[in-house]
């Protein structure tokens, strides 16, 4: 069973986007089971396929999430698929996450069966913003501890 | 200057009465670029700008008090796109500034990261942009099906892996620094990642037959201008060195660490893009420029590809930037077996890249990114920076683009295009061009940009 933990968001320029790469920092720290990859993949679209084409039978996901909740709220989610936004922009700077999931479909990818996303809810998204907030900094911990037991859930089941 | 905020491009002042159209975005790169436009009474165009919405980037004041090594870092999060040639760059600007000579190990690793990092680009342009407007297909999820898209797209991913191998992190790298590559590499490894670029080949080739026959590449080549072209120049084709920079018309080459006071970067009072011109003429960098200057310095297989796609050495269509950059590829592919053999045979230096010490002084690093010449201007003091500039090729292509779209789209404005037939129009040609938008905005200092490096 091999899991694949992505992180995604821009890590210094866009505010509380930065908490997926805060969690990929903190995972970077811990000793992770040898059939788990944790990738860095920060804002990028193409280059996502790498991964996504490696045949991994489980994705975790860690992105801000904007849900409504309180700032630093975290959400797992169960997904089954990932669907664009009518309106979602073509742009090899930021193809989004899901237009780029339906891309390794189309590629023929074996994508993982199994889906979990850890979202955090955000307090400020907006480029330029260098600053993290309170809230998303102290969730961080949190989240970590998070991903690592949803692992642990995984692979001693299998 | 005052930043213009988005609901004011739109509605510019000088607008006011003149029976100006705003429309886009146009790009369908990340909804950045408003075409801005005027139809005389014989429907010609007489105004037509390019409004760049994008807000700035802040480079320069993120390097501001950086060491050097966190300026790779910084310099390569400018682009998800190119962030290695950015950060190659920064690298450079500090070792010329310190008069340090990389060991040819390091040498050989980072000119073939280059390389790859080009390919990555270029792909990526072809397969999201220029191949669908060719084909005329404006669905993404169409895109997504067209098995000439998906392959382009496919032989990217082979690269990308052996990409993220070799820098130890595909996106941004990791192990290029100022002293030195950090690099570990099995051959084994190596060759499991070229056994899956090879498996892709196929793509490349299915591309190349693919437009081979599109009345649409071959329409583009039709289209020509005055154009200057602007590229490093030295031994090796220019994607691999050049401490010198050939000017175009005529003008002779100078040195890299001369080229930026030679430059004049302005901002329209209509859009937040700079615009650079040399001696007040727009001029072009990129994949056009570089074949234009140095195609005899490509590979056999990449020569007889441009000739069998209509790329001549005289080829004035900047629209023919797409096919260009296929020919790049074509011979960045057919030397990847003696690039990887080359590596895997020089010997790597035992001790780790030495801990970086820096005097006072300034240092100018030049390199060919994907899009064109990019320069990093750094001034070091007490091991900080404390002032830097990046010139970056779409603001450099910028005033340009605006001109090859009023050229591009006024025949068919005179033959009475419709205005949605001009949007589309000047949407393919920004995309076959130049797409990179949000890297041309940036902030200067603007008593920095002729006094920077005295």
């Amino acid at each position: 069973m091999r899991i694949l933990i992505l992180t995604l968001g821009n890590g210094r320029l866009c505010g509380d986007d930065a908490a997926g790469p805060l969690v990929f920092a903190a995972l970077h720290e811990r000793v992770l089971p040898d059939t788990v990859v944790l990738f860095d993949g920060r804002t990028s679209g193409l280059d996502l396929l790498a991964p996504l084409s490696e045949g991994y039978d489980v994705l975790i996901v860690v992105d801000a999430y904007r849900s409504g909740k309180p700032p630093g709220m975290v959400t797992r989610m169960e997904v089954q698929d990932f669907t664009p936004a009518p309106d979602a922009q073509t742009s090899i700077h930021d193809l989004d996450f899901p237009s780029t999931w339906q891309l390794a479909r189309s590629c023929g990818y074996a994508l993982p069966k199994k889906i979990v996303v850890f979202g955090i809810e955000p307090r400020t998204i907006q480029q330029g913003v260098v600053a993290i907030s309170d809230e998303v900094a102290a969730a961080v911990p949190e989240v970590t501890a998070m991903v690592i037991a949803e692992c642990e859930r995984v692979l001693s089941k299998n | 200057m005052h930043w213009i905020p988005y609901p004011r491009l739109l509605r510019h002042m000088g607008d006011h009465g003149g029976g100006v159209t705003v429309v886009g975005p146009v790009d369908r790169t990340e909804g950045e670029t408003f075409f801005a436009y005027h139809r005389g009474q014989d429907g010609g165009l007489t105004v037509a700008q390019a409004r760049v919405k994008e807000d700035p980037r802040m480079v320069e004041e993120l390097l501001r008090d950086a060491s050097p090594e966190e300026a790779g870092d910084e310099t390569s999060r400018i682009c998800g796109v190119c962030p290695i040639v950015h950060q190659e760059t920064s690298n450079l600007a500090w070792r010329a500034a310190q008069g340090f000579v990389l060991d040819l190990w390091s040498t050989e690793v980072e000119r073939f990261a280059m390389r790859l990092g080009t390919m990555q680009s270029h792909l990526a342009h072809i397969a999201l942009f220029a191949l669908p407007d060719w084909l005329g297909i404006t669905d993404a999820f169409k895109r997504d099906r067209d098995p000439t898209v998906r392959g382009v797209i496919m032989f990217r991913t082979a690269i990308t892996k052996l990409t993220s191998y070799l820098l130890a992190r595909g996106i941004h790298p990791v192990a290029l620094h100022p002293t030195g590559c950090t690099a570990r590499l099995e051959p084994r490894m190596v060759q499991e990642h070229v056994d899956g670029i090879n498996r892709s080949r196929t793509y490349v080739e299915r591309l190349i037959e693919t437009i081979a026959e599109l009345p649409t590449v071959k329409e583009q080549q039709t289209f020509e201008m005055d154009t200057r072209f602007v590229a490093l120049d030295g031994v090796e084709y220019p994607l691999d060195s050049g401490k010198h920079v050939l000017l175009g018309d005529d003008l002779g080459r100078i040195e890299v660490g001369d080229f930026l006071s030679l430059t004049r970067e302005e901002r329209p009072s209509y859009s937040n893009a700079y615009h650079t011109t040399i001696n007040g003429k727009p001029y072009l960098v990129g994949a056009l420029a570089r074949w234009h200057h140095h195609h005899e310095k490509l590979h056999p297989d990449a020569r007889a590809v441009a000739v069998g796609l209509g790329l001549k050495p005289e080829t004035r269509s900047p629209l023919m930037t797409t096919v260009a950059q296929i020919v790049e590829c074509v011979h960045m592919l057919a030397n990847l077996e003696s690039d990887i053999e080359r590596i895997l045979t020089t010997p790597k230096p035992q001790q780790k890249p030495r801990p970086i010490t820096t005097t006072n002084g300034a240092g100018i690093g030049a390199c060919e990114a994907p899009r064109g010449t990019l320069f990093h201007w750094q001034l070091y003091r007490h091991g900080r920076i404390v002032s830097a500039r990046a010139l970056i090729p779409t603001a450099q292509n910028m005033a340009y683009m605006q001109e090859m779209i009023l050229n591009r789209l006024q025949p068919f404005a005179l033959a009475g295009a419709t205005n949605a037939e001009l949007e589309q129009l000047a949407g393919e040609a920004i995309r076959a061009l130049d797409p990179c938008f949000s890297c041309a905005v940036h902030v200067l200092d603007e008593q920095h940009i002729h006094t920077h490096h005295h």
